[in-house]
C-alpha cells in the first residue's frame, strides 16, 4: 500500500499537463486537490496502527543484484513526517489556488510540486538506502525547478541554481556515507544497518561516514555555513515556500539525523558536530533575520534557525530532547507554515513584502492579522497556553539544562549550551515581533501600489487550518502525544518516552530562561532604532555567501583560464604537454623503482679518433638548431649522419657505412628539394619564456630516453640473438656477409614489403605533385 | 602455412568481422561503379544491412567456448564478444545518422563516408578480438587511419581540414609512443602474443627490472590515452570533433572510445595482472598512475566544457570527462570492473549518441554550432527536446536514466575498494558537470528562440527513439542489461 501513496504524486504529475490543457475552465489546482487529502487520509487511518506499535512494510524490487529495492517502512517517525506532507501539501495546493493566477504556467508548478511531493514521500518512507539517495536528489531537483519557476527572472535563476547545487553536493557525499555503511554492515537496508549498529560503531571509518552523511543532513537542513541557499530560495512562490522551504524539504536531513539517530547517537562527536551546528545555526539564523526587511527573508532566516533547533536537540542524544525534537517538527510546520501563507497574502493584496513600506494592515485586513498573531507569538515562544511553540521551546530550555553524560568532552560544553540557547532564542523573539508589528500595527509608511483589503476566503482557510492547530495543540498538547509524538520519538529513540506535557512546570529554570528571552526581547524590540547600526555592522561581509559566489564564479574563471593558456589549438604546445608528462611520468618511475642502473662491463675501450668524431657530431646537431637558414641547416645535420658512417667505419662495419652514406646523401638531397618549396624559415622571435620552456622539455626528453636506453642496454634478460645469425647465416643463408643474408634471405619477405610501400607512398607524392601542377588542388 | 592448417581453423568465430569487411568491399566496389551523380545513400542502407547481419551473428555466438585462430593470434572469447556488440550497435546507429547528415555541396556522392565507417568498426572490432601485439596493433591503426580521412571528408571546409591535420599528427604522435611501448614489452618477453608475455613477465628476471616494465606501461598508457581522449592527451579532441561531421563526431566519441577502453582492459589486465611488481603486485603499483589520468580527465573535462559555446566542442569536453569516469573503475579494480565498464559504456553509446542525432538535427536546421542555436527548442519541436533533455539528464547521471546506473555503479566500486579521493573528485566534478548541462536545457525550455515548427528525419527520428526508450529502460530496469552479461563469462578473459 505504500509504494502507493508514493506513486500517486507521480502519475499526478504525469497526467497534469493534459488536464492543463483539455480543462481550462477550471482552475487545475481543484483538479488535483483530492490526491494529497486522500494520501493524508490514508496516512491518517494507519495513526492506531502505528501507535500499537506495529509497523509497516512493503516494497517493489528494482534491481536486487546492486540492492536497490523499492521498500518502503512506515513507523513512527515516517508516519509524523507523511502526515506533515500530505497535510500540508492539501493546505499548500488548496492556497495556490487562489495564489496563482488561472493563466499561470499552472501545468508547471503542479508537475513539479507533485513530483516533489511524491519525492518527500518517497525520502521519509524509504528503508532501502538507494531509493532514500533517489528521493533525496528528486526533491533537489523539484526544488531547484520550483524556485525557478519564474524563470525570467535572475534572481530565480541564481537561487535555484544555488539552492541545486549545494543540497546535491550534499546528496552526492550522503550516498558516499551511505554506501560506506552498506559496505561495512552488508545491507542495504536502514533497518538492518541499525541492528547491525555494533559493527558501525567498531568500524575505522565512523567519523568519515558520520561526517559524510551529516553533510546531506545538513546541506539539505540549511545548516551553517550551508544555509546561505534557503534565503535566495524565497524567489520561489509562496506556496513553494510554504511547502518545501519550511515545513518539509528542509526538514528531511532532520529527518535522516533522526533516522539514523540509533546509528550514531551517543557518540562524542554526533554530540559535538549535532549540537554544535545546530547551535550555531540557531544563533547566526535568528540574528540574521533580525535584520532583514523582506517578510519572506524574515521567514527563511527564522526557518533556518529553527531548523538549528531541532538539529540542537536531536544532538543532545537524551530520550527527552528527541521528544521535544519531534515535538518542534510538528509546532514549527504549523506556525511557520501559517506565517508563510499570511506572508504571500501580504504579498498579494499589498505588491510588496518589504516590512519598510507595509504597516497598518490590521484594520484593512483583520482576519489575515489574528493569524499572524498567533503565528508570529508562537514562533516567539510567548509564554501562553495558546501558543505550541513556547510548549516545545520550553522543552528545549529544559532538555539543554539536563544534559546527562558521562563524557569529560560533552560535559565540559554542556555549561555553554543553555546560555546559547537563550540567545538565539532572544533574537527569535525581537524578529517574530518584527513580523507582526511592522506589518499590522502602526501606519502605512510607504506608497502602496494597490489599496489592500482582505484576502478572498479561500486563501484565508489554509492558514487558518494551521493556526487552529497551532491554538488547540498550545491548549492540549497532550492529544497529539500519544498517537503522533511518542511513536516517533520510539522510533528515533529506541525507546517510548512516557512523557506528559503540561503548560505549566513551576518556577524552574526553564521557566527563567523563557522570561529572560521574553524580557530582553522586548528590550531589545522597543529599543530597535538603536540597535540598527549594531545590525548592520555585524555581520558586513555576507561570508558563506561570497565564499559560494567566489567558487562558483572561480570554476569559470579557471575553465578560461585553462583554455587560453592549455586548450590554446596550437599543436606545438600539446607536444609541449605530452612530452612535460611523459617525462614527469617516466622520471617519477626511474625516481620510485630505482630503476636506473649502469653497466659498463661489456663496453669496448674507446679510441680518440672516436671521441673527436661523437664530438663533432654532438657540435652539428647543437649547430643545426641555432642556424637562420634552412639551407644551412640542412647540411650541417649532414655532418651527424657523415659523422655516424666514419663511426661505423671505426666499427668495423664497412656495409654499414657505405648504407648510412648513401641514405644521408639521398635524405639531404631530398630535404633539399623540399625546402625549395618551402616558405622561408620565420625568424620572428620567440619570448624567452617560451624558448626556455622548450629547451627545458628538449633537454629532459633527451637526457631522459639517454638514462632509459643505458638502463635498458644494462639490464640484459636474454641471450643475444646475434649468435644464432652469426651461426646460421652461412649455413641457411649461403652468404658470408651476415647483415645481407638478414636483409634479402631470412627477412626477405619484410625487405620486399617494404619497398612496396616506399614505392606505393611515391606513386601517391607524385600523384599529388601532378594534381597540384594541375591546379585542381585548392 | 599449409592450406590444410589454414582450412583447419574455425573461421566461423570471424563470421561477423567477414561480414563488416564483405560489405565495405562491397560497397567501395558499388562506389567505384555507380555514376557520378547518383546518390550514394542507398549505400549506407546496405552498410546497415551489413550490420544487422553482424550483430545476429554474434549474438548467434553467445555461449560458444573461447577458440583462437592464426597461431593464436585472434580470439574468440565473451570479453571481446560484449564489446563488439556494443560497437556494432554503436555503428549501426551511426549510420542511420550517416543516411541523414547533409554535408556541403556534392556530399550526398561521397560513398567512402559510408564505407569507412566500415573499415574503422572492422578496426575496432579487431581490438577487441586480438591476442597478440601485432594485430592489436594493426586493428588500432585501421581504426585510426580510417578515422583520420573520416576527420577530413569535408575536403572544403576549413575546420574539418584543421581536424583531420592535427587528428593525424596527434594521432601519428601517440601511435609512436604506443610502438615504442609494445617493444620494450616485446625485448623483455621475446614474445608478442598476450598470453605468452603474461607467462614470460612472471619471469624472476623481469621482476628485478621493474623500472622497463614501467617504462613499457606508461608509454603504452599514453598511447591509449589518446585513444580514448583522456587528459592529458585529449587535446586533439575539440578541434576533431569540433571540424569532423557530426556523425563522425559521434563515432569518435563512442566507437573510437569505447575500442580504446576495450583495449586497454585486455592488454593490461592480460599481460600484467598476475606480474609481481617491486613491492605489490604491478598492476597495484601501477594504479596510481591511471587515478591520476582518470582524476586529472574528469577535473579537465567538466571544467573546460563550462565555458563552450560551440556545442559540439562542449560535447567533445564532456567525452573527455566520460572517459574519466570510465577508467574509475580500472582504477579501482574490483572484481565488477568489466561490469561496470561495460554498462557504463552502453549507457554512453546510448545517451551519446542520441544527443549527437539531437545536435546534428539541431546544426543543420539552424546552420549554427553555437549552444544558442538550442534555445526554444521546447517550442519547436517538443519531442526533440524532451528526448535531448533525457539524453542530457543522463550525461548529468541524473536518477532513472542508464547513465546514473553507470556512474553509480562506478562510484560505489571505487568507494568500495578506498579510493576515496577519486570519488570525491568523481562526485565534484559531476557537481560542475551540471551547470553545462542544464545550461542547455535551459536553452532548450526556457528561452525564447524561432517560432516555426521543426520535424526531424527519419533516421534522425529512429535514433532518437532508441537511444531515448534505451537510456530510460535501462535507467529503470538495468538489470535487464545486467542479465544480458551475465551471458558473457569475462573469466574467460584469463583462460589461455
Amino acid at each position: 500500500m505504500l509504494q502507493y501513496a508514493v506513486l500517486a504524486p507521480f502519475l499526478t504529475a504525469l497526467i497534469v499537463p493534459f488536464l492543463f490543457r483539455y480543462i481550462r475552465a477550471i482552475h487545475t489546482g481543484w483538479l488535483i486537490l483530492p490526491i494529497p487529502f486522500g494520501i493524508f487520509a490514508y496516512f491518517l487511518s494507519q495513526l492506531t496502527n502505528i501507535s500499537e506499535g506495529h509497523t509497516q512494510l512493503s516494497g517493489i524490487e528494482w534491481v536486487p543484484s546492486l540492492g536497490m529495492n523499492f521498500s518502503f517502512y512506515l513507523d513512527g517517525l515516517s508516519l509524523l513526517f507523511s502526515l506533515l506532507i500530505s497535510g500540508i501539501g492539501t493546505l499548500v495546493v488548496l492556497y495556490s489556488i487562489f495564489y496563482l493566477d488561472k493563466n499561470e504556467k499552472l501545468n508547471n508548478f503542479y508537475v513539479f510540486l507533485y513530483i516533489f511531493m511524491g519525492a518527500m514521500l518517497g525520502v521519509v518512507l524509504s528503508d532501502n538506502i538507494y531509493a532514500l539517495y533517489l528521493f533525496w536528489e528528486l526533491t533537489s531537483i523539484s526544488s531547484f525547478l520550483l524556485i525557478g519557476y519564474w524563470y525570467e527572472r535572475q534572481a530565480s535563476r541564481y537561487g535555484a541554481l544555488k539552492s541545486m547545487i549545494i543540497t546535491v553536493l550534499g546528496g552526492l557525499s550522503m550516498l558516499g556515507g551511505l554506501i560506506l555503511l552498506s559496505i561495512i554492515t552488508g545491507t542495504t537496508s536502514i533497518r538492518e544497518m541499525i541492528a547491525a549498529s555494533d559493527t558501525v560503531l567498531e568500524s575505522p571509518y565512523f567519523t568519515g561516514i558520520l561526517v559524510l552523511i551529516l553533510l546531506g543532513a545538513f546541506t539539505k537542513s540549511a545548516q551553517f555555513p550551508f544555509h546561505i541557499w534557503l534565503p535566495d530560495a524565497m524567489e520561489a512562490p509562496t506556496p513553494v515556500s510554504a511547502f518545501l522551504h519550511s515545513a518539509t524539504m528542509v526538514k528531511a536531513g532532520i529527518y535522516l539525523t533522526a533516522r539514523l539517530f540509533l546509528l550514531f547517537g551517543g557518540t562524542d562527536i554526533f554530540f559535538v558536530l549535532v549540537t554544535g551546528f545546530g547551535l550555531l545555526t540557531l544563533c547566526w539564523g535568528s540574528y540574521m533575520a533580525v535584520r532583514q526587511t523582506d517578510l519572506k527573508a524574515i521567514l527563511a532566516f527564522s526557518t533556518i534557525s529553527q531548523l538549528g533547533m531541532i538539529m540542537t536537540m536531536l544532538g543532545f542524544g537524551t530520550k527527552e530532547a528527541a521528544f521535544a525534537a519531534v515535538f518542534h517538527i510538528f509546532n514549527h510546520a504549523t506556525f511557520k507554515g501559517s506565517l508563510f501563507m499570511v506572508a504571500g497574502i501580504v504579498d498579494h493584496e499589498t505588491g510588496t513584502r518589504d516590512i519598510r513600506r507595509l504597516g497598518g494592515l490590521m484594520t484593512l485586513m483583520p482576519i489575515s492579522a489574528t493569524l499572524a498573531f498567533f503565528g508570529a507569538f508562537s514562533m516567539a515562544g510567548v509564554p501562553l497556553p495558546i501558543f505550541n511553540g513556547f510548549l516545545s521551546k520550553e522543552m528545549f530550555f529544559q532538555t539543554s539544562l539536563d544534559l546527562e553524560t558521562t563524557s569529560t568532552l560533552v560535559a565540559s560544553i554542556a555549561p555553554f549550551v543553555p546560555a546559547l540557547a537563550v540567545f538565539g532564542s532572544i533574537f527569535t523573539f525581537v524578529y517574530s515581533m518584527y513580523f507582526f508589528f511592522h506589518t499590522f500595527t502602526g501606519e502605512t509608511r510607504g506608497q502602496l501600489k494597490v489599496k489592500p483589503h482582505e484576502a478572498p476566503i479561500g486563501m484565508l482557510i489554509s492558514p487558518i487550518v494551521l493556526v487552529l492547530f497551532v491554538v488547540i495543540v498550545g491548549l492540549l498538547p497532550n492529544m497529539i502525544n500519544e498517537p503522533i509524538l511518542t511513536p516517533a520519538t520510539a522510533a528515533i529513540y529506541g525507546e517510548l518516552p512516557n512523557k506528559h506535557i503540561v503548560f505549566w512546570h513551576g518556577f524552574e529554570p526553564a521557566l527563567y530562561m523563557s522570561m529572560i528571552v521574553v524580557a530582553l526581547g522586548v528590550i531589545l524590540f522597543l529599543t530597535r532604532t538603536k540597535w540598527q547600526s549594531v545590525y548592520n555592522w555585524i555581520p558586513g561581509v555576507l561570508s558563506a555567501n561570497k565564499t559560494y559566489d567566489y567558487l562558483y564564479n572561480m570554476q569559470f574563471r579557471v575553465s578560461e583560464r585553462t583554455t587560453r593558456t592549455y586548450m590554446t589549438g596550437s599543436i606545438r604546445h600539446y607536444m609541449l604537454y605530452i612530452l612535460i608528462f611523459i617525462i614527469g611520468a617516466t622520471g617519477v618511475t626511474l625516481f620510485v623503482t630505482d630503476g636506473f642502473v649502469i653497466d659498463t662491463s661489456d663496453l669496448a675501450p674507446i679510441s680518440w679518433p672516436e671521441v673527436v668524431v661523437g664530438l663533432v657530431m654532438a657540435i652539428a646537431a647543437i649547430a643545426t638548431i641555432l642556424m637562420k637558414n634552412r639551407i644551412a641547416a640542412i647540411l650541417v645535420l649532414g655532418i651527424v649522419g657523415y659523422g655516424l658512417s666514419l663511426l661505423f667505419v671505426f666499427f668495423r662495419a664497412p656495409d654499414l657505412a657505405l648504407t648510412q652514406l648513401i641514405v644521408e646523401t639521398v635524405t639531404v638531397a631530398l630535404f633539399l628539394l623540399c625546402f625549395y618549396h618551402l616558405p622561408k624559415l620565420d625568424t620572428k622571435k620567440q619570448p624567452v619564456g617560451a624558448k626556455t620552456l622548450n629547451i627545458i622539455v628538449s633537454v629532459s626528453v633527451g637526457v631522459l630516453v639517454t638514462l632509459v636506453a643505458i638502463a635498458s642496454h644494462s639490464s640484459k634478460k636474454f641471450e643475444t640473438i646475434a649468435h644464432y645469425f652469426i651461426k646460421e647465416s652461412h649455413h641457411l643463408g649461403g652468404g658470408n656477409n651476415v647483415v645481407n643474408v638478414i636483409l634479402v634471405d631470412m627477412r626477405g619477405l619484410d625487405t620486399l614489403f617494404e619497398i612496396t610501400v616506399l614505392g606505393l607512398a611515391a606513386l601517391g607524392i607524385y600523384a599529388m605533385i601532378r594534381l597540384r601542377d594541375k591546379g585542381e588542388m585548392d | 602455412m599449409t592450406l590444410e592448417k589454414l582450412l583447419s581453423y574455425d573461421w566461423g568465430i570471424m563470421a561477423p568481422e567477414f561480414t563488416i569487411l564483405i560489405v565495405a568491399t562491397l560497397l567501395s566496389l558499388m562506389d567505384l561503379f555507380m555514376p557520378n551523380k547518383t546518390s550514394r545513400k542507398p549505400l549506407a542502407l546496405l552498410g546497415i544491412a551489413g550490420v544487422i547481419i553482424a550483430i545476429v551473428f554474434s549474438v548467434l555466438q553467445i555461449g560458444t567456448e573461447p577458440t583462437s585462430i592464426l597461431f593464436d593470434t585472434y580470439r574468440f572469447d565473451a570479453f571481446a564478444l560484449a564489446f563488439k556488440l556494443l560497437f556494432l550497435v554503436a555503428t549501426g546507429l551511426i549510420l542511420l545518422l550517416a543516411i541523414d547528415y547533409e554535408g556541403e555541396r556534392e556530399w550526398e556522392f561521397r560513398g567512402e563516408f559510408f564505407y569507412l565507417l566500415l573499415t574503422a568498426l572492422l578496426g575496432a572490432m579487431m581490438m577487441a578480438s586480438s591476442a597478440d601485439l601485432i594485430t592489436l596493433f594493426v586493428g588500432l591503426e585501421l581504426l585510426s587511419i580510417s578515422s583520420y580521412i573520416l576527420a577530413g571528408i569535408r575536403k572544403n571546409n576549413l575546420h574539418s581540414n584543421e581536424a583531420a591535420f592535427k587528428y593525424v599528427v596527434n594521432g601519428g604522435i601517440a601511435t609512436a609512443i604506443t610502438l615504442f611501448g609494445m617493444s620494450y614489452i616485446y625485448g623483455l618477453t621475446g614474445s608478442t602474443n598476450l598470453y605468452e608475455i603474461s607467462e614470460a613477465l612472471t619471469n624472476p628476471a623481469v621482476e628485478q627490472n621493474a623500472f622497463l616494465l614501467v617504462m613499457a606501461f606508461v608509454m603504452l598508457l599514453v598511447g591509449l590515452a589518446f585513444k580514448i581522449a583522456a587528459a592529458p592527451f585529449h587535446m586533439w579532441a575539440p578541434d576533431v570533433y569540433q571540424g569532423s561531421a557530426t556523425p563522425v563526431t559521434a563515432f569518435l566519441s563512442v566507437v573510437s572510445k569505447s575500442a580504446g577502453f576495450a583495449l586497454i582492459l585486455k592488454m593490461f589486465l592480460i599481460t600484467f595482472l598476475s606480474v609481481q611488481g617491486w613491492h605489490n603486485a604491478i598492476i597495484l603499483e601501477l594504479q596510481p598512475y591511471i587515478a591520476v589520468i582518470a582524476g586529472v580527465t574528469m577535473v579537465v573535462g567538466n571544467v573546460v566544457a563550462l565555458r563552450q559555446r560551440n556545442i559540439k566542442r562542449m560535447f567533445a569536453y564532456s567525452s573527455i570527462a566520460h572517459a574519466g569516469y570510465v577508467l574509475v573503475p580500472f582504477v579501482s579494480l574490483s572484481l565488477l570492473v568489466f561490469k561496470m565498464t561495460w554498462f557504463y559504456l552502453l549507457a554512453y553509446l546510448l545517451m551519446n549518441i542520441g544527443a549527437f542525432a539531437v545536435i546534428q538535427f539541431v546544426t543543420e536546421k539552424e546552420r549554427s554550432e553555437d549552444f544558442t542555436a538550442f534555445s526554444g527548442l521546447y517550442k519547436r519541436a517538443p519531442w526533440v527536446a524532451v528526448m535531448m533533455a533525457v539524453f542530457i539528464l543522463s550525461l548529468a547521471g541524473l536518477p532513472f536514466t542508464a547513465g546514473f546506473i553507470g556512474k553509480f555503479g562506478i562510484f560505489m566500486s571505487s568507494l568500495g575498494t578506498g579510493h576515496y579521493v577519486l570519488a570525491s573528485v568523481m562526485i565534484a566534478t559531476t557537481v560542475i558537470s551540471y551547470v553545462y548541462y542544464f545550461n542547455i536545457l535551459v536553452q532548450i525550455f526556457f528561452r525564447k528562440g524561432e517560432v516555426d515548427r521543426l520535424l526531424p528525419s527519419i533516421g534522425l527520428l529512429i535514433v532518437m527513439i532508441i537511444c531515448g526508450a534505451g537510456t530510460i529502460f535501462f535507467g529503470i530496469y538495468p538489470g535487464a542489461a545486467y542479465d544480458f552479461f551475465q551471458e558473457f563469462d569475462m573469466n574467460e578473459l584469463f583462460i589461455k
